[in-house]
C-alpha cells in the first residue's frame, strides 16, 4: 500500500504528463504548409472570375478543378532529395493530396465538408528552409490508384474523383462552362488491362498519364516559416486547346485535345532551370508577389 | 489530508481529458447490415440507431393512423416490392391531392448526401420526414391542423410500450415519431445483389457474361453513366462516415426544353429542380441522381415518373436527351443549354443494350425486396 505522499506524487506526475502531451499535440499540429493558387496568366482565378481563352471570344468560368499530387520531394545541397511526408487529413492520404475546388459545392461552407483545398500540410519533420527545388507527381501512385475506393481514406474515397477499379482515379478533373458551351478534361490512366471494369490491373497501365514536375524554388524569398506556394496557370494548360463540348478530353490517346493537353503538361515535365520559364506549375514563395498575385 | 489527496487525484485524472480531445462522444452498438469493410452511414448524434427505434419506426411506417384522415401510411407511396417506391407516375396524397413528383425509392438513403429530388439543404432524414407528415402543399399525410388528434392515436398500450423501449422516459411526441421513422428508413440497406457478390466479394461467377459486358459499358467513357451514378451506391450524391469531403451533385439530363417565355427555354415551370431552391438560373432542371440499386423494380423513372421503362431511359440517354415533339411540354431536351456535359449521346447495338439491361438487373437485391425484416408488422 502506497503512502498518501506517493499518491500525490503519482497524481502530480499524471497531471504534468497530460498537460505536456496536450501542448505537444498543439505543437505537432503546427505543421508546415505549401499553398497553391490558381491563376489565369497574371490574374488570380476563382469560382467567381471568368477568363478568355485564346481561341473563341466568349468568357469561361470554372465549374470544377480538382487534382491529386503525390510523391512530393524537396532538394537541398546538403541533404539531396528528401521525401516530404504529408499529414493525414480530409484532403491527404497515402502521401497524396487533393487540391482544388468544386465551385458548385463552395456555397456549403458550413463547417465540415468544405470541398475547397488549396494547401498541402507537411509533417513537421520536413525542412523546406534550405530547399532549392521541389518535385512532385500529378496523379495517384499505381499502388494506390486501383484499390477498392470505399476502403480508402479520404480523399481517395471520393467517388467524383474515381473512374473505376480498372482505370483508377481521375488525377485531374477540370470542368469549364461558358454561357452556352461546356468543356471538360479528365486526366487519368488509360489502357489498363484487367478482366472487367470492377477488377484492378496487376501491372501498370499502358498509358499511366502521370506527369512529373520539378521546379526551382526562389532562393531569396523564403519567409520565416519557410512556407512556399505553387502557382497553377490554367492558361498554360489550355494553350492551343479549343474549348467546346465536342473537344472535351477524357485522356483518350487519339483525341486531338488530349494530345495538346498532354503536350502542355509535358512541356513542364522537363526539369525547369529558372523561375522565369512559364508553365502550368510554377513555384513561388508565399511572400513573393509572382505575376502580381499574392496567396491568401 | 485525505481531502487534499482526493482533489489532487481528481485534478490529475481530469487533466487526462486534455490528451484525448478527439474522442467520439456518441457510439452506437447497432450492427449495420453491410459488407465487411464498407463504411457505415453517417447518423446524427441526436438520433443514434437502436433496434428498438427501428422496430417502432417500422410499425409507424405501415400505420395509416399517421395520416390525419387515416387513409394513408408511408407505405402507400413506398412499397417494399417496388424498392420502397411505387408504380404510380406521380404520387397522390391522403386527401387525393396530386404530387408533382415520383415517389423516390428508399434504398440506402442512410447514405444519401441530400434528400428529396432537388434540394441541397435537406441533408437529414429527420428533416426530410417532416415534409410528407406536415406539408400542406401538396398534402401528403396531412397532419398539420390535426396534431392533437393524430398524436392521441399513438397512446395505445402497445405503442406506449414500444415508445418506452425506444425512448425510455420520454413522452410520446412527433419528434420521437420522426426519430423512429428515420431510424427505420435508415435501416433499409441493400448491399446484397449479385453485383455486390461480384464486385466486393470477388465471386467471378456471381453475374452473367452479359451483365459483365453491360457493366463494362456502364463504366465506360463512351456511355458516361458512372459520372452521375458512380460510387458503391450508384449515385455520386453519397456520403458515409469516412467521406469527409462534401459533395452535393445535381444534374440536368436534358429531359425537357420547353419555351417557358418567348425565346426562353428550360424545364417546365411546374418543376425547375434545384433552381427553385437556389434561385440560380444555372440550376434549372438539375435533379439529384438516384441510386440504381434495385432500379429494375422501381419504375417509372425520373423525378416526374415520365419514363416508363429502363429501356426507354437508355434510349433517352443514347439520344443525348429527350425530344418531345408535341403537346404542352414540346421542346428538344437534347439542346437544353443547362444540360450536363455527360449527357452527350452514344450509339448502342441491340445486343449492347441487352447487356446494359442485364447489368442493371444484377443490381437487384431480392432479399431487400422480400425480407420480412423490412415488411409490415401485422399485429399492433
Amino acid at each position: 500500500m502506497l503512502s498518501n505522499k506517493s499518491y500525490i506524487f503519482i497524481a502530480i506526475f499524471i497531471f504534468i504528463a497530460s498537460v505536456a502531451s496536450y501542448f505537444f499535440s498543439l505543437a505537432s499540429s503546427d505543421n508546415r504548409q505549401m499553398n497553391v493558387q490558381l491563376l489565369w496568366q497574371d490574374e488570380k482565378l476563382g469560382c467567381q472570375a471568368t477568363f478568355n481563352p485564346e481561341s473563341g471570344n466568349q468568357a469561361w468560368f470554372i465549374e470544377q478543378l480538382q487534382f491529386f499530387i503525390s510523391d512530393i520531394e524537396f532538394y537541398s545541397e546538403h541533404l539531396g532529395w528528401q521525401r516530404a511526408m504529408l499529414n493525414n487529413t480530409a484532403f491527404q492520404a497515402n502521401n497524396t493530396v487533393l487540391l482544388g475546388t468544386n465551385c458548385r459545392d463552395t456555397q456549403h461552407k458550413n463547417g465540415a465538408g468544405n470541398t475547397d483545398n488549396w494547401s498541402v500540410d507537411f509533417q513537421s519533420t520536413i525542412s523546406m528552409n534550405d530547399a532549392s527545388r521541389i518535385r512532385f507527381t500529378l496523379g495517384v501512385p499505381f499502388q494506390v490508384n486501383h484499390l477498392n475506393p470505399i476502403s480508402q481514406q479520404s480523399p481517395l474515397n471520393l467517388p467524383s474523383m474515381f473512374w473505376i477499379w480498372q482505370t483508377g482515379h481521375k488525377f485531374l478533373r477540370l470542368e469549364l462552362a461558358a454561357n452556352h458551351e461546356k468543356w471538360l478534361f479528365h486526366l487519368g490512366s488509360t489502357g489498363c488491362k484487367s478482366v472487367s471494369a470492377m477488377r484492378a490491373p496487376k501491372s501498370n497501365c499502358l498509358y499511366p498519364n502521370r506527369f512529373n514536375f520539378e521546379l526551382p524554388l526562389g532562393i531569396n524569398s523564403k519567409n520565416a516559416k519557410g512556407n512556399l506556394a505553387i502557382n497553377v496557370d490554367l492558361a498554360e494548360l489550355l494553350k492551343h486547346v479549343e474549348l467546346s463540348a465536342s473537344s472535351s478530353c477524357q485522356s483518350e490517346q487519339n483525341n486531338k485535345s488530349c494530345q495538346q493537353l498532354f503536350d502542355n503538361l509535358l512541356l513542364n515535365n522537363q526539369i525547369k532551370s529558372a523561375e522565369t520559364e512559364p508553365g502550368v506549375f510554377n513555384a513561388v514563395n508565399i511572400n513573393h508577389k509572382s505575376k502580381g498575385s499574392t496567396v491568401e | 489530508m485525505n481531502k487534499l489527496l482526493t482533489i489532487t487525484i481528481f485534478l490529475a485524472l481530469s487533466s487526462l481529458l486534455f490528451s484525448c480531445d478527439n474522442a467520439k462522444s456518441i457510439t452506437s452498438s447497432y450492427k449495420w447490415p453491410i459488407i465487411e469493410g464498407f463504411p457505415k452511414p453517417q447518423v446524427p448524434d441526436s438520433n443514434p440507431m437502436t433496434v428498438e427505434k427501428i422496430a417502432l419506426g417500422k410499425t409507424l411506417f405501415f400505420d395509416k393512423n399517421l395520416s390525419a384522415n387515416k387513409q394513408q401510411s408511408c407505405e402507400n407511396c413506398h412499397q417494399q416490392k417496388y424498392a420502397f417506391a411505387e408504380p404510380l407516375t406521380i404520387s397522390i396524397g391522403s386527401t387525393g391531392e396530386v404530387h408533382r413528383r415520383n415517389a423516390p425509392a428508399l434504398v440506402n438513403i442512410a447514405y444519401n448526401k441530400t434528400l428529396t429530388w432537388a434540394h441541397d439543404g435537406i441533408t437529414s432524414l429527420e428533416r426530410q420526414i417532416l415534409l410528407p407528415m406536415f406539408d400542406e402543399s401538396p398534402i401528403e399525410l396531412g397532419i398539420t391542423g390535426h396534431e392533437d388528434e393524430v398524436i392521441e392515436r399513438f397512446k395505445s398500450e402497445a405503442y406506449q410500450q414500444a415508445f418506452h423501449l425506444a425512448f425510455p422516459k420520454e413522452p410520446i411526441s412527433f419528434e420521437l415519431i420522426v426519430k423512429a421513422l428515420a431510424s427505420y428508413v435508415r435501416s433499409l440497406i441493400s448491399l446484397n445483389s449479385p453485383f455486390d457478390k461480384y464486385a466486393y466479394l470477388g465471386d467471378d461467377n456471381a453475374i452473367s457474361a452479359a451483365a459483365i459486358r453491360g457493366m463494362n459499358l456502364f463504366f465506360s467513357e463512351r456511355l458516361e453513366c458512372h459520372h452521375c451514378h458512380g460510387g458503391f451506391n450508384f449515385t455520386q450524391s453519397t456520403t458515409h462516415e469516412q467521406q469527409l469531403i462534401d459533395r452535393r451533385p445535381f444534374h440536368n439530363t436534358g429531359l425537357y426544353n420547353v419555351e417557358v417565355k418567348p425565346k426562353q427555354y428550360g424545364y417546365p415551370a411546374t418543376d425547375i429542380g434545384l433552381a427553385e431552391v437556389s434561385t440560380l438560373a444555372k440550376d434549372n432542371g438539375r435533379f439529384r441522381a438516384p441510386t440504381l440499386r434495385n432500379i429494375s423494380h422501381s419504375a417509372p423513372y425520373m423525378h416526374d415518373g415520365s419514363v416508363a421503362t429502363l429501356a426507354e431511359v437508355i434510349d433517352i440517354y443514347a439520344a443525348g436527351g429527350r425530344n418531345i415533339e408535341s403537346g404542352p411540354l414540346k421542346g428538344d431536351g437534347r439542346t437544353n443549354s443547362m444540360k450536363s456535359q455527360f449527357i452527350k449521346g452514344f450509339v448502342l447495338t441491340a445486343e449492347e443494350k441487352k447487356d446494359l439491361l442485364a447489368f442493371l438487373e444484377s443490381l437487384t437485391d431480392m432479399n431487400f425486396l422480400t425480407s420480412p425484416e423490412h415488411s409490415k408488422v401485422e399485429t399492433q
